[in-house]
């Protein structure tokens, strides 16, 4: 089965950095992803509306309205964490093409 | 600023004139410390900068990397030495107001940026991210991130409209590739003819390799899986449906 989403360096980075905020059952907002993956935001946000749109991203306004602005964060969504175990899963297209090991 | 100007001395004349002039731009917090602060040497002590260092290159001062952090810390100390009372009225708490507040061309560029997004939520979400910004990252800082910001809301346009030009395309497509009869007819004269044209330029051996790659890749490799667009036979059935 074809992934509903084209697994680049970059979109496999912002997954990486969510599959872990997962695992630690931790949301996080846009501009930590930023920071995390050094990626600019014209960048990461992109990848985080094509993740909310095929259902792997859930976003949400912060609860908590203690110290500092309120933030939107972003958490995996069963179907996400699947389908990026499935996405780790699969041989990069260099090692599917046999370019390399 | 004028004032602050008429009583400088004449060697802090030329300093004023390049702050007039970049305060007009934007915000300019080191200018603030220095006017507010009750010793101005004081000030760019604890910024461990000299008159020489900073009055000719202001615009240089506020590029530099990390200053916008040295200058929070000097106005920390600057705060910490007050009396609470200063704090709360008098020109300190403008400045603290002052250097909170995100550039304003980068408030402007987040406007447009959210003014093109297709989502609602940009604006706010993305407003909230500039304030963060503001208080740890230098002015040119917050401009490049709210530049990356301008560029997501252009491409969650140009993404929305390509979707609504690419849809009727694609149902076309996906109407026509879910009957066998309507995929093989398009595609079986689309093969007479390469095969035909391929026979008559190269011969009839190219010919017979041109249909059969065409068929394979694009029937059955690319187009049909890339929309799973199957003939309804090829369909997995519901599982109550199936038995």
């Amino acid at each position: 089965m074809a992934l509903p989403i084209r697994m680049t360096g970059t979109v496999r980075t912002v997954l990486d950095l969510l599959q872990a905020g997962a695992r630690e059952d931790k949301s996080t907002y846009g501009l930590e992803i930023c920071r995390q993956t050094g990626l600019g935001p014209g960048t990461v946000y992109p990848i985080l509306r094509r993740l909310e749109r095929i259902g792997w991203v859930r976003a949400g306004w912060e609860e908590d309205e203690g110290s500092g602005p309120r933030r939107r964060m972003y958490e995996l969504t069963g179907e996400g964490r699947a389908g990026a175990a499935e996405a780790e899963q699969r041989p990069q297209l260099a090692q599917r093409l046999g370019w390399v090991s | 600023m004028t004032r602050a100007y008429d009583t400088s001395a004449d060697w802090e004349g030329s300093g004023y004139r390049w702050a007039v002039k970049i305060y007009r731009q934007g915000p300019f917090p080191f200018l603030h410390i220095y006017r507010y602060s009750q010793d101005g040497s004081a000030a760019l002590m604890r910024l461990k900068l000299s008159h020489s260092d900073v009055l000719p290159t202001y615009p240089q001062l506020m590029t530099t990397p990390g200053m916008k952090r040295r200058i929070q810390d000097a106005f920390e100390q600057l705060l910490a030495e007050q009396e609470p009372e200063q704090v709360s009225d008098g020109p300190m708490r403008e400045l603290l107001t002052f250097m909170q507040e995100p550039p304003p061309t980068a408030k402007r560029l987040i406007g447009w940026a959210s003014a093109l997004g297709v989502e609602h939520v940009n604006a706010d979400e993305w407003g909230m991210h500039l304030q963060d910004l503001t208080a740890t990252r230098s002015r040119a800082e917050v401009i490049g991130y709210a530049i990356g910001y301008l560029y997501a809301g252009l491409h969650s346009r140009v993404i929305w409209i390509a979707g609504q030009v690419a849809r009727p395309a694609t149902a076309a497509l996906c109407w026509a590739l879910r009957s066998q009869f309507r995929t093989w007819a398009a595609l079986s004269a689309l093969l007479l003819w390469a095969g035909v044209e391929t026979a008559a330029d190269t011969g009839i051996g190219a010919a017979i390799l041109v249909v059969l790659v065409a068929f394979s890749g694009l029937v059955w490799l690319v187009v049909r899986n890339r929309y799973d667009a199957h003939p309804p036979r090829e369909k997995e059935s519901p599982p109550d449906q199936g038995k």
